[in-house]
């Protein structure tokens, strides 16, 4: 039980230290983009930006909604299944991949209720067709982890991870790593992190307002890139494997990070896009048939490789 | 897609660059040249007389009706400037006044910190156009 424990205080220290270092990131990132100097509110470079915007925050409003509430707690239950290193996960299971999904499901789902809970007509809303679109962006990514699913032949992520320790996957499946990757910056792209969302159009998700609600669904978009990173970084990149003399633990930091902040500048590049619509189009056109001709063409090898065609 | 390839790269540029912008009062920038300012009435170096004498065409040419321009005519029968307003409140910093002074009286000074307390302050008399000090190209 204190082992459980122990491990849960790592886990959540691992994530708020994260939140803040991202926060941070961002805002500069950004900013620097801009030619800006970012924020200098507090001294040591702003170093105390996040803190500061969380309070205000804070002061403005504490009324906590009860999906809010729900979208929290699955926002850090998401990470129950994913092991952030090869010690660090709280719970072990064959299948965590698919746990991982279905809690990441979920948490989309919970946004979704909390977008339409002032009204049962705003359940066919824009932002409820947004949400879905959401959804439907992660197909592609769905596609390209059954094709490293059937490389490896496992669903536990600790495994796939180990298997990686000659060659990272990215080389067997380099265009199931890009339509991951470009999914996972459409889903960017909707939520938004540093620049306005089209999600936040109608719920202000990520956008600057008010309240720990607003608190809580900044976080939990935060949690939802961080764990699509993770993901990324476990299925392709090799997790936490050593690499000559650096050790598995800062290499994922390492790698966590360069793809986080190509993410950041990706999404600035592409931030003129007018419509929305064109990152369906995107999704439906270029993304979905390309990961599933991927995924036939894994999925071929794996049946022949299983009788010995190979 | 090409588009995007060549923005992320700039975007990279642009985060190894310098930033364009300053922290106010902790960091010091040179005013770019050129940049236009309150006007400025020239002195005649030998006499050290306003070269101006009152003829009322940059009043006159005002697109906002800042300039105010009084004359008189001295002891030897020559006109000169009397009294010169500026008032900085309507003032756009076009820059007319200067193209159409026939005796090239006038000049643009980089002065262009002009936050004040009072609107009294904002009303500019002919001593305090004649001032050196806004003439130099200073920091800010």
């Amino acid at each position: 039980m204190l082992v459980v424990i122990k491990k849960m205080f790592y886990i959540l220290a691992i994530l708020i230290v994260n939140l803040y270092i991202c926060e941070y990131i961002g805002n500069k990132f950004l900013a620097r983009m801009e030619l800006r100097r970012g924020y200098r509110i507090t001294r040591l470079r702003g170093a105390g930006f996040p803190l500061v915007r969380l309070f205000k925050y804070l002061s403005k409003d504490n009324k906590l909604n009860i999906w809010t509430f729900f979208i929290f707690l699955l926002s850090f239950l998401i990470w129950s299944a994913v092991p952030i290193t090869s010690n660090l996960v709280l719970i072990e299971i064959d299948y965590s991949l698919l746990v991982a999904i279905i809690f990441y499901i979920g948490l989309i789902v919970m946004l979704l209720l909390n977008s339409s809970r002032t009204s049962y007509s705003a359940l066919f809303s824009e932002t409820s067709k947004k949400i879905f679109i959401l959804l439907s962006f992660l197909i592609p990514g769905l596609f390209s982890m059954a094709g490293i699913v059937f490389i490896n032949r496992t669903l536990s992520l600790r495994e796939i991870v180990n298997s990686q320790n000659q060659y990272w996957n990215i080389i067997f499946q380099p265009l199931g790593f890009m339509t991951f990757f470009i999914s996972i910056l459409l889903q960017l792209k909707i939520l938004g992190i540093g620049s306005g969302s089209y999600l936040s159009d109608d719920i202000k998700i990520g956008r600057e307002g008010t309240g720990l609600g607003k608190t809580v669904e900044k976080i939990a978009v935060y949690m939802i890139v961080f764990f699509l990173i993770m993901i990324l970084n476990l299925l392709y990149l090799g997790g936490w494997q050593n690499m000559h003399i650096i050790r598995g633990e800062i290499m994922i930091a390492v790698k966590f990070y360069l793809m986080f902040m190509i993410l950041l500048l990706l999404d600035k590049a592409t931030a003129r896009i007018d419509s929305y619509k064109l990152l369906v189009r995107v999704n439906w056109k270029f993304l979905v048939p390309v990961s599933l001709v991927n995924f036939i063409v894994t999925l071929g090898f794996f049946i022949s490789r299983n009788n010995n065609l190979i | 897609m090409l588009r995007m390839i060549k923005n992320f790269f700039i975007n990279i540029w642009n985060v190894i660059r310098k930033p364009r912008t300053v922290a106010y009062t902790g960091e010091k920038m040179i005013i770019p040249e050129g940049s236009r300012g309150v006007l400025h009435l020239k002195l005649d170096l030998d006499s050290l007389e306003v070269i101006c004498n009152g003829c009322g065409v940059c009043s006159m040419i005002c697109p906002q009706d800042s300039i105010e321009v009084k004359k008189r005519v001295d002891d030897n029968g020559r006109e000169v400037l009397d009294e010169f307003y500026l008032d900085l409140r309507k003032c756009i910093f076009c820059g007319n006044c200067v193209e159409f002074c026939e005796r090239n009286a006038i000049n643009l000074s980089y002065k262009y910190q002009l936050a004040e307390f009072s609107e009294k302050n904002l009303k500019l008399e002919k001593i305090e156009l004649i001032k050196p000090s806004s003439k130099i190209r200073d920091f800010w």
